[in-house]
């Protein structure tokens, strides 16, 4: 196949591939709700079960900023049964989505036989501290990787500041700061704002200098550079209930290394397109282990990634990801399956190239082995089988660039995992000798 | 000094307290079984009132105990948990016995709702002896809203709330949230009770 053969075949896939996302979430408007409610409806030990939701009122300044999805729902009570329970889960919810205090009251209707709900919602809680580590990792081919973070919290804003240093995502170890601010209602609760800002180290690989001296590749646009500066106002917007859309500009400066000190930048716009439904026990885990319930979650999304000379430029090129996850619970069995994919087209930075062979995929394979300097294809899948906190794994897919042949590699390992905590070892499955990498931390 | 009889003081009083809650817990056979009464206990007040008020259900856990030796060495207990709730409309309580499978008792004033709650907890005498002297302990807990994960299915079977659920409950201590009330008789001989009814 020639390479014009190849980008019309990668041009059709990915198309196809943004298609299926598209009619996932179209006919996920379709499916039926199988939320099960499972509220005390048990008129034994209730005996205003029996009696009829005449109104729903929401009470309090903050009331107003409600999300139109949360007062649908609750309007949904009005006619219904009471289910006290249910009311219980509801305050929950409002607590949760308006930062406030929720206090449920349940009155005389007037018509007999009917009662009334009001939600009393308090003023938001004036200011929140959460200190958080999304990610602390340790795998015995890479070492250590972590990010920590303290979000401050005001009404609707967020504005977060995290430390990382990173050896596991990507070919080079970036380490530095990581800031931004967030307001998830912007407007409407339809849509939501935030910018980022990263400034980071890069440390290179011995590997990756290797590979790219080869390749007379080791200065310039796309070589490897000193450190690495981002700045991304990005607006999210919920087109549907499991549907969300992010677009925004990511500014990046690199200042280069070779053969002098330089500034290049690599100006892109980006576009996330994000489908997320669950169907069964609403909440999982827990509840969902004890009483053997079943629940199924589906996870996708499509982002590209055009740096095009409008924004001022001086690296041109397109970047296109997939990925999904697929996970079935029932009881303590679960079973998850996950695909990533990706493309890029034109001079990328090292940034962008997709590595294989870390703590999410190829578990097992050391990555600087698989691609030393990344690569501009990738396709990975796994299927994981848990059993309560046992884990077994099987990870396959690969790394390559446009060019040249994908070699397809394959990796399992058995671990434990707990609360997004896992201890796991993997074996790379090749012919020849067989070094198991020990692998453990949390990522979420 | 000051702080001392301060504390000689408080524990005077609960002294004092306690053998007055322990004059209001009154004891009869029934049967094989003991019952008691208790007219001056009342849990169906305050925040779960309040609760109650606003159409939640509420829980209370009972354990009545019989022991001996100076009320160390426990014969007997017996454990129930009761679902409660306010008819909004009819403005009376009802009682639901959550380790039986019998129809809830309704329309019951909250003075009624509190003694049959006490009236269907019954101890057995422990295999004591007629002239031993022994000590009866009733213990209330609950109305804090938050039993919801012993009513897992784990918890409650055929019968509703299982046994070891409600041990595991008053083995440990109690809430700073929840109602805790305890009364207690004793000594007494079991010989020198009254029998009630046939």
């Amino acid at each position: 196949m020639s390479s014009g053969e190849q980008r019309a075949s990668w041009t059709a896939m990915h198309r196809l591939l943004f298609l299926l996302v598209l009619c996932g979430a179209l006919l996920a408007g379709r499916l039926p709700d199988w939320r099960s409610s499972d509220g005390n409806q048990d008129p034994d030990t209730n005996v205003n079960t029996r009696y009829t939701v005449e109104s729903i009122d929401l009470k309090g300044h903050a009331a107003k900023r409600l999300s139109e999805r949360l007062q649908t729902e609750l309007n949904r009570l009005v006619g219904e049964k009471l289910d006290p329970s249910r009311l219980g889960r509801y305050a929950e919810m409002i607590q949760k989505e308006l930062r406030a205090k929720v206090a449920v009251r349940v009155e005389k209707g007037t018509q007999q036989g009917n009662v009334a709900v009001a939600f009393e919602i308090d003023r938001p809680t004036r200011v929140g501290l959460d200190l958080s580590a999304p990610k602390l990792t340790y795998y015995s081919n890479e070492g250590w990787s972590g990010f920590g973070q303290a979000t401050i919290t005001k009404a609707d804003n967020a504005f977060k500041f995290g430390l990382v240093s990173d050896g596991d995502e990507l070919t080079e170890r970036f380490t530095g700061i990581r800031a931004g601010y967030e307001n998830k209602f912007l407007l409407s609760d339809r849509v939501g704002f935030r910018f980022d800002y990263s400034n980071y180290r890069a440390q290179w690989n011995s590997a990756t200098l290797n590979a790219l001296a080869a390749g007379n590749q080791l200065g310039g646009p796309e070589g490897i550079y000193r450190t690495r500066e981002s700045f991304a106002p990005v607006v999210t917007f919920a087109l549907a209930k499991p549907l969300s859309l992010s677009v925004g500009v990511d500014f990046v400066r690199l200042q280069s290394q070779y053969p002098s000190a330089n500034n290049e930048s690599a100006n892109a716009a980006i576009s996330t397109l994000r489908y997320s439904q669950r169907w069964g026990d609403s909440d999982q885990g827990r509840h969902a282990k004890a009483n053997d319930e079943e629940s199924t979650d589906l996870t996708a999304t499509y982002a590209i990634r055009t740096a095009a000379r409008t924004l001022d430029t001086d690296l041109v090129y397109t970047r296109h990801s997939f990925g999904s996850r697929f996970a079935w619970t029932r009881g303590a069995n679960k079973v998850i399956a996950k695909f990533t994919g990706g493309i890029i087209n034109g001079a990328a930075p090292l940034f962008e190239r997709f590595s294989a062979g870390n703590m999410q995929t190829l578990r097992g394979w050391n990555k600087f082995d698989l691609a030393p300097k990344g690569g501009d294809r990738i396709a990975t899948g796994t299927l994981e089988y848990r059993y309560d906190i046992f884990t077994v794994f099987y990870d396959t897919g690969a790394v390559w660039d446009r060019g040249t042949s994908p070699s397809q590699k394959h990796g399992a390992g058995v671990g434990l995992h707990f609360a997004g905590f896992q201890v796991a070892v993997a074996l790379p499955l090749r012919d020849g000798h067989m070094t198991p990498v020990f692998l453990v931390g949390t990522t979420f | 000094m000051i702080k001392r009889l301060a504390q000689l003081g408080f524990l005077f009083l609960s002294g004092f307290l306690l053998a007055v809650w322990a004059e209001e817990l009154m004891v009869n056979w029934q049967g094989e079984h003991l019952h008691i009464t208790a007219p001056q206990l009342h849990f169906l007040t305050g925040k779960p009132l309040e609760r109650l008020r606003n159409g939640a259900t509420v829980v209370f856990d009972f354990s009545l105990s019989i022991s001996t030796n100076s009320n160390l060495k426990l014969r007997d207990r017996a454990l129930e948990r009761y679902a409660i709730s306010y008819d909004l409309w009819e403005e009376k309580f009802s009682v639901k016995q959550l380790r039986t499978a019998k129809k809830p008792s309704s329309l019951l004033s909250g003075a009624a709702a509190e003694a049959w709650c006490i009236d269907n907890i019954a101890v057995g005498s422990g295999g004591v002896a007629p002239s031993e002297p022994v000590w009866m302990r009733l213990e209330v807990r609950g109305g804090d809203g938050k039993e919801a994960p012993i009513f897992g299915p784990k918890n409650i079977g055929e019968s509703g709330i299982s046994l070891t659920s409600l041990v595991e409950i008053f083995s440990r201590p109690a809430s700073p949230q929840q109602l805790r009330i305890v009364a207690e008789a004793g000594p007494f001989k079991l010989g020198e009770i009254k029998r009630k009814g046939p």
